[in-house]
C-alpha cells in the first residue's frame, strides 16, 4: 500500500510537472507552421531583444580575420555609412563583403533564393509555384554559365569573388543563433555559406526586375493581334513613338544593321491562346512574391556641361526608379584604395560600386527597356515533352532535374526542360519557350570593375563594352569637362521580324543572329546643346536601323526634363536636386486645352462640383500633396483611359502607349479610336473627355465628400515602403503610408494610388571644385535590422526631397572625427 | 539569510540565463526549491518569484544597454503578434511566461523535495 502511494505521489508531484515543463520548453522553442518560435518574442535576453543590443556597437573595435593581407580601417559616419580604407582592392572587397553581410545578410540570402527558385525551402508550400516559375525564367542558367567562364578564364575576377565571399562568410561564421537577423529567426532558418556564384545570382535579380517583368507584353500583343487584326495593331502599337524625345540627338553611330521587318502575319491556335492567358495569370501571381508590375519603374538621369552650370563645370544627376523595399535595394559605401577613391551604392552581394563617382568621373544608369527576351511556341511530340519540333525534325529536349525542397515536406523533383530557345514554361500542359539575354554568360562584373578605377571617358567607354545585362543608358561626366550618354548592353538581332509577338518555334525565323554592335548603340558625347538626359523614352530617332523595342515608357518625363534643361537657367546642385523631385504633370498639360473646353461646356449647377471643375481649369499642373486638383485629375484619367481604349479587353490590360493617346488628342481628336463602341453615336475625343470629367467630379463628391480638405492629394495618394518579404504579416517592418506628391509621369515617379515603385537612389554629382563631390539619399538606411535606428534613418530626408552631402575623405588620417561614430579595424 | 539566499538565486538565475539561455536558468530555481531551508510550502511562489525577478532584471539591463532599440523591439514584436497590440504587452507576456515556467519549476522542486524527504525517512 505504501509503495502504491509513493508511486502515485511521485507521478503527481514529479513526473507531471516535469513533463509539463519539458513540453513548454519544447513547444516554445520550435516553429509551428508559419509561426515563429514563441521564445523569439518572450525571451528577454536571447529573443529579439538580443538584436536590439547588437545595434549598440562599441565606438572602436579591432578584429583579426584570416584572408586579409593588410589592415583595413572601416569608419561609420553619423548616417551609418561605411567608409573602407584598404591598401589593396582585394582587402577592400573582403571588408565590403563582411560589412554588407553584417548589415544586409537576410537580403543577400533572400535574393539568392529568388534567383535560384528556392523560396519554398524557407517559406514552405505556398512558394512552390513561384519557385517553379522563377526556375523557368532560366536566371540560374546565365549565372552558372558566367561562373564557368570566370573559373576557367578569368583568374582575377575569380579571386575577387572569392575574397568577397570570404568576407561574407567570415561574418556568417561569427554568428550565434541569437545573433541571427530577425527575418531568419522569424522564418526559423539559418543562412547558408555564401558562394562566389551568389554574386552572379544577385545580378540576375536586377536583370529580372528591369528586363523580364514587362516582357509579357509580347504575349499580350499576340493575344491582341488575334482580336484586333494586323492593321489596327500597327496603328495602336507603332514601331516608334509618335512623340519622340530622342536621348542622343546628335548620334553619329555606325549603322551596319539589316533593315527591320515586322512579322505580324501570325495566327495562333486556341490552345496557344489558352496558354497565353494562363501565362499572364502566372506572371501576375509570381510578381506578387518579389517584384511588382513595371508601373513606376524606370529611371531618370541627366548631365550638363560647364556651359549650363553656375560653376562652369559639369553637373550630373541620376535616380533609378525601382521597386522600393526595406531593407533598401541599395547599400551606400565609400571605398578608398591606392587605385581609387569611390563613393556610391552597390547591391548587397556585389563587390563594387554600381552607381557613383570616384575622384575623376561620375555615372548613373537608366533602364533602356530594350526587347531582350522573346517567346517561342513549342510543339512537343507527345505529352511526355521529350522531343520538340524544329525545322521539320524532332529534337530532344535537355532536362535539368533538380530537387525542389519544401519546408516541412518531402523534397520534390523539379524538371526544367530546355529547347534550343531556352527553358520551357508549362502552364497546365500548355507550353512556351523563352530566350533571354540573361541566359547567356555575362561580363557585367568586368564593366563594374572598370568603372571603379576609370579616370576619363576613354577608360569608361572601354569598360562599358563589357556591360551586357541588363541593358542600360549610362550618363557620364568627368573632371576634364566631358559629358556623355551611351546605351550599353546586349540587344539581339533576330533573323526575321522582331520580338513584338510570339515567334513560331518550329522555324528558325525567331533565331537570334547576333547583337547590335557597340559602335551602333545610341550614344552622344559633348553635344552642342550642352546637356543630355534619358528617362526610359525611345532612345533613338525613327531612322535608327535596328529594332530595339516597342515598349517604351512615355516621353513625358523626358519632355519635362528637356523643358527645364533647355531653359536659359544656369544650374547648380540644388536646381538639379529640385528637378529630381519635380511634380509638374506633363500629362495634364497634354490634355489641358481639351479639358478646359469640356469644363467650359459642362452645365453643372452643384456649387461644390462647379468649384472643383473651375479649380481644375485654372490648375498649374503641380501635383503636390496639398493639391486638390490632382485627385480630380486622377479620377478623370482613370475614367478616360479605359473609355478610350474600350477595344482592349480588361483581361489583357495592355493599353497602347500613352504617347499615342496624347498624340491623337493633339493631332487627331476625331480618330475612330475615340468612338465608344457601346453607343450608336460616333464619339470624338471631346465627347469621351466630357463624359469622363463629369463622371469624375460626381465620383469625387460621392467618394471623398464635399469638403475640399478631403481632396488633398497627399491624403489619398501615399507611399509605402514594404519589407522585402512583402507579407502583410510582417507589416510592423514596413514604413508608411506617407503622403506622397507626384503623378504617374512626373519626374518624381509616383504611379498609382499607393506608390511602391519610385526613386530608389537620388544622386547629384557636382564637379565645381575640380573633383566630383556628391550628395544623395535613398529610402531606407544602411542596416537591414528592422530594430536598428539605421534601418530607416534616411526615409524622412528622402521624403523631403533633400540630399545628404557625401563625406569622402581620401585617407583615415584626414578623417573629421566629429563625423565618425564608429571605427572598426580589421587586421590580418 | 533568507533574503540573501533569495536575491542570490535571482542573480544566479539571471546570470545562467545570460550565459546559457533561459531553459538552463530554470535549474537555479529548481535547486532553490529543493534545497533552500526556508522553503517548506508554496514553493511555486518562491521559484516563480525568482524567475520573474531574473527576467525583469535582464529586461532592465537591455534598456540600460540599448534603450531606443529595446523600445523598437517591444513595439515591432508586439505588432507582429497583433497589429493593434500595444508595445508594453510584450514584456508583460514575457514576465507571465517566466512566472508560469518558474511556478512549474517550483511544483517540480516541491515534488522532488518531498520525494527526497520520504526517501530519507524510509531509510
Amino acid at each position: 500500500m505504501k509503495q502504491t502511494i509513493i508511486s502515485w505521489s511521485f507521478f503527481r508531484q514529479i513526473i507531471i510537472p516535469a513533463f509539463v515543463l519539458a513540453l513548454i520548453c519544447w513547444a516554445s522553442s520550435r516553429q509551428w507552421g508559419t509561426l515563429p518560435p514563441l521564445t523569439l518574442f518572450l525571451d528577454v535576453w536571447n529573443g529579439a531583444y538580443n538584436l536590439a543590443r547588437l545595434t549598440n556597437e562599441p565606438e572602436s573595435q579591432s578584429l583579426h580575420f584570416k584572408g586579409l593581407s593588410s589592415t583595413v580601417t572601416v569608419c561609420r559616419d553619423e548616417r551609418g555609412v561605411p567608409h573602407i580604407f584598404a591598401s589593396n582592392q582585394r582587402d577592400a572587397a573582403f571588408a565590403l563583403g563582411y560589412l554588407t553581410a553584417k548589415d544586409r545578410l537576410f537580403q543577400m540570402d533572400f535574393q539568392t533564393r529568388v534567383a535560384t527558385g528556392r523560396l519554398a525551402e524557407v517559406l514552405g508550400e505556398r512558394a512552390i509555384d513561384n519557385d517553379k516559375y522563377l526556375r523557368r525564367t532560366g536566371m540560374y542558367l546565365g549565372a552558372e554559365r558566367t561562373m564557368a567562364v570566370i573559373e576557367q578564364n578569368k583568374p582575377d575576377l575569380k579571386n575577387l569573388l572569392e575574397i568577397y565571399t570570404q568576407g561574407v562568410n567570415t561574418y556568417i561564421n561569427s554568428l550565434t543563433d541569437a545573433d541571427l537577423p530577425l527575418e531568419f529567426r522569424l522564418l526559423h532558418y539559418k543562412p547558408e555559406p555564401w558562394k562566389p556564384i551568389n554574386t552572379l545570382f544577385v545580378n540576375q535579380i536586377m536583370a529580372l526586375d528591369l528586363t523580364f517583368t514587362g516582357q509579357s507584353n509580347d504575349v499580350k500583343r499576340a493575344m491582341l493581334l488575334e482580336k484586333l487584326g494586323e492593321t489596327a495593331m500597327k496603328e495602336l502599337y507603332p514601331e516608334h513613338t509618335p512623340m519622340p524625345e530622342p536621348q542622343s540627338p546628335e548620334f553619329q553611330g555606325i549603322y551596319t544593321g539589316s533593315p527591320k521587318t515586322q512579322n505580324t502575319n501570325i495566327t495562333y491556335s486556341q490552345t496557344l491562346h489558352n496558354t497565353m492567358e494562363l501565362f499572364l495569370a502566372h506572371v501576375r501571381h509570381a510578381a506578387q512574391v518579389f517584384r511588382d508590375d513595371a508601373e513606376g519603374k524606370g529611371s531618370n538621369n541627366w548631365v550638363a556641361t560647364g556651359n549650363k552650370t553656375k560653376s562652369g563645370k559639369p553637373l550630373l544627376a541620376g535616380d533609378p526608379h525601382l521597386s522600393l523595399s526595406l531593407p533598401a535595394i541599395w547599400y551606400e559605401a565609400h571605398i578608398v584604395t591606392p587605385e581609387t577613391n569611390i563613393y556610391g551604392v552597390t547591391i548587397p552581394g556585389t563587390p563594387g560600386i554600381i552607381v557613383g563617382y570616384n575622384d575623376y568621373i561620375a555615372w548613373s544608369p537608366t533602364n533602356t527597356g530594350a526587347d531582350v527576351l522573346d517567346f517561342y511556341t513549342v510543339t512537343f511530340e507527345n505529352e511526355h515533352q521529350q522531343r520538340y519540333k524544329y525545322k521539320g525534325e524532332w529534337i530532344p529536349v535537355h532536362e535539368d532535374i533538380r530537387p525542389l525542397r519544401v519546408k516541412g515536406k518531402p523534397d520534390l523533383a523539379d524538371t526544367v526542360r530546355f529547347t534550343r530557345w531556352g527553358p520551357v514554361i508549362t502552364v497546365q500542359k500548355q507550353t512556351l519557350a523563352i530566350r533571354w539575354t540573361a541566359h547567356e554568360s555575362s561580363t557585367l562584373l568586368e564593366a563594374l570593375q572598370g568603372f571603379q578605377t576609370a579616370q576619363n571617358w576613354k577608360d569608361f567607354q572601354s569598360a562599358q563594352r563589357y556591360w551586357d545585362i541588363p541593358a542600360q543608358n549610362l550618363v557620364f561626366a568627368d573632371n576634364s569637362g566631358t559629358i556623355a550618354l551611351r546605351s550599353c548592353g546586349k540587344y539581339p538581332i533576330r533573323k526575321k521580324g522582331h520580338g513584338k509577338f510570339i515567334h513560331n518555334g518550329e522555324t528558325d525565323e525567331g533565331e537570334w543572329i547576333g547583337y547590335i554592335p557597340f559602335e551602333s548603340l545610341p550614344a552622344s558625347v559633348n553635344p552642342t546643346r550642352n546637356w543630355l538626359e534619358s528617362a526610359n523614352q525611345e532612345p533613338v530617332p525613327a531612322n535608327y536601323p535596328y529594332y530595339l523595342n516597342y515598349d517604351w515608357s512615355n516621353s513625358l518625363r523626358a519632355k519635362r526634363i528637356t523643358q527645364v534643361l533647355a531653359s536659359t537657367e544656369q544650374f547648380d546642385g540644388n536646381s538639379f536636386r529640385a528637378l529630381q523631385t519635380d511634380v509638374v504633370s506633363m500629362q495634364f498639360y497634354s490634355i489641358r486645352d481639351l479639358l478646359e473646353q469640356c469644363i467650359a461646356e459642362a452645365n453643372i449647377n452643384d456649387p461644390v462640383k462647379k468649384a472643383a471643375l473651375e479649380k481644375l481649369r485654372s490648375w498649374n499642373g503641380v501635383t503636390g500633396v496639398e493639391s486638390t486638383e490632382t485627385l480630380l485629375f486622377k479620377i478623370f484619367w482613370d475614367n478616360f483611359i479605359p473609355s478610350v481604349w474600350d477595344e482592349i479587353p480588361d483581361s489583357i490590360s495592355h493599353y497602347p502607349q500613352q504617347d499615342l493617346l496624347l498624340f491623337l488628342l493633339q493631332n487627331n481628336p476625331e480618330s475612330i479610336w475615340f468612338d465608344d463602341r457601346r453607343t450608336p453615336e460616333r464619339e470624338q475625343a471631346k465627347d469621351i473627355c466630357r463624359r469622363s470629367i463629369l463622371s469624375a467630379v460626381d465620383t469625387l463628391v460621392i467618394k471623398y465628400g464635399s469638403n475640399p480638405q478631403n481632396w488633398a492629394w497627399g491624403k489619398n495618394h501615399t507611399l509605402v515602403l514594404r519589407h522585402l518579404l512583402r507579407q502583410t504579416s510582417v507589416k510592423p517592418l514596413w514604413r508608411g503610408p506617407f503622403p506622397f506628391p507626384g503623378f504617374s509621369s512626373t519626374v518624381l515617379p509616383a504611379a498609382g494610388w499607393t506608390v511602391t515603385n519610385s526613386a530608389s537612389w537620388r544622386m547629384v554629382v557636382d564637379f565645381k571644385d575640380g573633383k566630383p563631390a556628391g550628395s544623395g539619399v535613398y529610402p531606407g538606411g544602411p542596416s537591414g535590422n528592422p530594430l536598428s535606428p539605421y534601418y530607416d534613418n534616411q526615409v524622412s530626408m528622402w521624403l523631403s526631397g533633400n540630399l545628404y552631402p557625401h563625406y569622402k575623405p581620401g585617407s583615415p588620417e584626414t578623417l573629421d572625427k566629429s563625423k565618425i561614430l564608429q571605427t572598426l579595424i580589421l587586421k590580418p | 539569510m533568507t533574503i540573501l539566499l533569495f536575491i542570490g538565486a535571482i542573480l544566479l538565475t539571471a546570470a545562467t540565463h545570460y550565459l546559457s539561455g533561459w531553459m538552463w536558468s530554470l535549474c537555479i530555481p529548481l535547486m532553490y526549491g529543493i534545497f533552500a531551508p526556508n522553503v517548506t510550502e508554496r514553493t511555486w511562489l518562491w521559484t516563480g518569484g525568482i524567475t520573474v525577478s531574473a527576467w525583469v532584471a535582464l529586461f532592465t539591463l537591455n534598456f540600460l544597454i540599448a534603450a531606443e532599440p529595446t523600445l523598437r523591439v517591444i513595439n515591432t514584436m508586439a505588432g507582429l503578434i497583433q497589429a493593434s497590440l500595444p508595445g508594453f504587452i510584450l514584456p508583460v507576456l514575457s514576465f507571465v511566461f517566466a512566472g508560469i515556467v518558474g511556478a512549474l519549476t517550483g511544483q517540480l522542486a516541491s515534488g522532488v523535495r518531498k520525494f527526497l524527504s520520504s526517501f530519507n525517512a524510509g531509510l
